[in-house]
């Protein structure tokens, strides 16, 4: 039997007429890390925030460590950490202050473990709240939802306003909560973060959930926009039916193409020219979602 | 230690807030400090103001001064019933409580702090009290500085004044403006912003104020005379006779009431983000 950590059943939110969420099934295991993907206005945060009870569902119900998350909402509140998707903390308070507020209120923490979280986040507690930069900020946050170990995390966009150094000491700190066997809910609209941290994503749109995926799959099956630039003109001819490579564009040395799944077969037919430049771009989750599921699938 | 519960935080919060208010409260004191003198060392200047007074229409002094006109002028608790405790006070003691009240729950929502408040393992209901208890702790604080202010200046200008009657008015008037506290308290719960939880407290303040203060002149306000808080506050005079424990307990009874919608509102409704 699989240990759920997290368990959604019919799960619905409307905000009078305005659709929120709709029939949200999702079962996150014990000890994964599990992303949570959409774009902006999917009902993503209107799912962090049922979970966490801070409203209440249209009909259908949620269940954290068993519990259901409105009956046990303060046990299960004491065993769960939270970031916020839209920040908005104490401003006349230091991140110290901040922080001991927080502690008192969860009855304590282990400070030698707040401090490392502050090192490593190169935090600075010292300055009130209103001065800091919005990642700076993130970092308070993140610091207060990690400090007193909780065996869940929801994570509502956590790595908004983080520099690239910031981002990958979170993504380790988020492995280290996973190897102590914590589990993590994690919503995000960046695939290349999720596909690095979490086991599995359910992908959200509009209020429902279209998709639950391992990462390897969803690795197999991704898109991406590639741009390689030779040093003379080469025939598109080359690159028309490699496995995964489709929309192939040829002008003045610079191919344009989209691959779906491993680049491995691309980049070995373009190693048979004199290669400058290879550029990928991200598609947007849109493109993603058109990709995976049709335009069918548009709810 | 200002950190260790909600209780303490709000404290904390509003200490500033309390430094503007303390200087109303010494307003308050220095009308009574330099104006009480004035009139009972200069009772012809005295009696000249009582006869402009009465050539006002009587419901225009029963409104704004109160049924004390003929003794404010020999007795210093009158004095301080017409000037200060029948409108000055208890309106300024209903804007604090009202903004304090509103501020606990609409105005912490108001600016998204209140989502990460509640991801900690706090109840709705615990931090509905707390943050009342915080209210009830500055509106007695705020009582007692007025009383030791006016205790002072009665001191400074050689008055003899009944200091368990001013601690009666005093515990009156608090416990006047903890109904509308506790009213903006729950309008916030309810779900309004923090302006208009406020708003609509300070208003039915006035209201209830007018209702109590023009019942005596306008016959028509007399049957509603008994739905206003201000009627149980000062129909009695504490200040002239004591504190009525019967009014006393109405304005409990309101306060408890209000802080029980409140609890239950907030407990069943969406956090906004």
């Amino acid at each position: 039997m699989v240990d759920s950590v997290v368990t959604t059943e019919g799960l619905t939110k409307f905000y009078g007429k305005h659709r929120g969420i709709v029939d949200l099934n999702v079962e996150v295991e014990r000890g994964e890390v599990f992303g949570y993907l959409g774009p902006n206005g999917a009902g993503k945060t209107t799912t962090i925030r049922l979970l966490l009870d801070f409203i209440r569902p249209t009909r259908g119900q949620a269940k954290i460590f068993g519990k259901d998350v409105n009956q046990s909402s303060l046990d299960i509140r004491r065993r769960v950490g939270y970031v916020p998707g839209e920040l908005a903390m104490y401003d006349n308070m230091t991140g110290k202050d901040f922080l001991t507020y927080f502690a008192h209120l969860r009855n304590g923490v282990d400070w030698k473990y707040v401090d490392e979280l502050t090192e490593r986040l190169d935090c600075s507690l010292s300055q009130p709240i209103r001065s800091l930069s919005h990642g700076n900020k993130q970092k308070i946050a993140l610091i207060q939802a990690f400090m007193n170990k909780p065996d869940l995390l929801i994570l509502d966009e956590p790595t908004l306003g983080l520099d690239p150094f910031m981002q990958r000491e979170f993504y380790h700190m988020i492995e280290e909560a996973k190897a102590e066997g914590r589990t993590v809910f994690l919503s995000s609209h960046v695939l290349p973060e999720v596909e690095r941290i979490c086991d599995r994503v359910g992908i959200l749109r509009e209020g429902k959930l279209v998709a639950v995926e391992g990462v390897r799959d969803l690795k197999s099956r991704e898109l991406r926009h590639l741009e390689i630039h030779f040093a003379r003109s080469v025939p598109k001819e080359a690159f028309v039916g490699v496995s995964g490579v489709r929309d192939v564009a040829m002008e003045n040395g610079i191919m344009h193409c989209t691959v779906v799944g491993s680049l491995d077969a691309v980049v070995k037919a373009a190693s048979a020219f004199p290669v400058e430049n290879i550029i990928t771009h991200e598609p947007s989750l849109e493109e993603i979602f058109m990709s995976f599921y049709g335009q069918g699938d548009k709810a | 230690m200002m950190l260790n519960n909600v209780v303490l935080k709000t404290l904390r919060d509003k200490r500033r807030a309390m430094i503007g208010w303390l200087l109303v409260m010494t307003g308050m004191s220095l009308i009574y400090a330099l104006y009480w003198p004035y009139i009972r060392d200069n009772p012809f200047m005295a009696q000249m103001m009582v006869s402009y007074l009465q050539s006002f229409p009587s419901g225009l002094i029963e409104a704004f001064i109160g049924s004390n006109l003929m003794l404010f002028t020999t007795h210093p608790e009158a004095f301080l019933d017409s000037e200060l405790f029948f409108l000055f006070v208890p309106l300024a003691f209903i804007l604090f409580t009202a903004s304090f009240g509103s501020d606990a729950i609409a105005g912490e929502e108001d600016r998204g702090t209140l989502n990460l408040l509640l991801s900690n393992p706090v109840s709705r209901s615990r931090v509905v009290l707390e943050k009342f208890i915080a209210l009830v702790v500055y509106t007695v604080l705020l009582g007692a500085l007025l009383e030791t202010e006016l205790v002072v200046a009665s001191v400074a200008t050689n008055t003899s004044i009944d200091l368990f009657r001013l601690t009666d008015v005093t515990l009156s008037v608090i416990l006047l403006s903890l109904v509308f506290g506790s009213m903006a308290l729950a309008l916030g719960c309810i779900g309004l912003g923090p302006s208009m939880s406020t708003g609509v407290a300070v208003s039915l303040g006035v209201v209830s104020y007018f209702v109590n203060s023009l019942a005596t002149t306008f016959r028509d306000l007399q049957p509603y005379r008994k739905y206003s808080p201000f009627f149980y506050y000062i129909q009695a005079d504490p200040l002239m006779n004591g504190l009525n424990i019967g009014d006393a307990t109405v304005l409990l009874v309101l306060t408890v009431v209000t802080l029980s919608i409140a609890l239950l509102a907030f407990r069943r409704r969406d956090v906004s983000v």
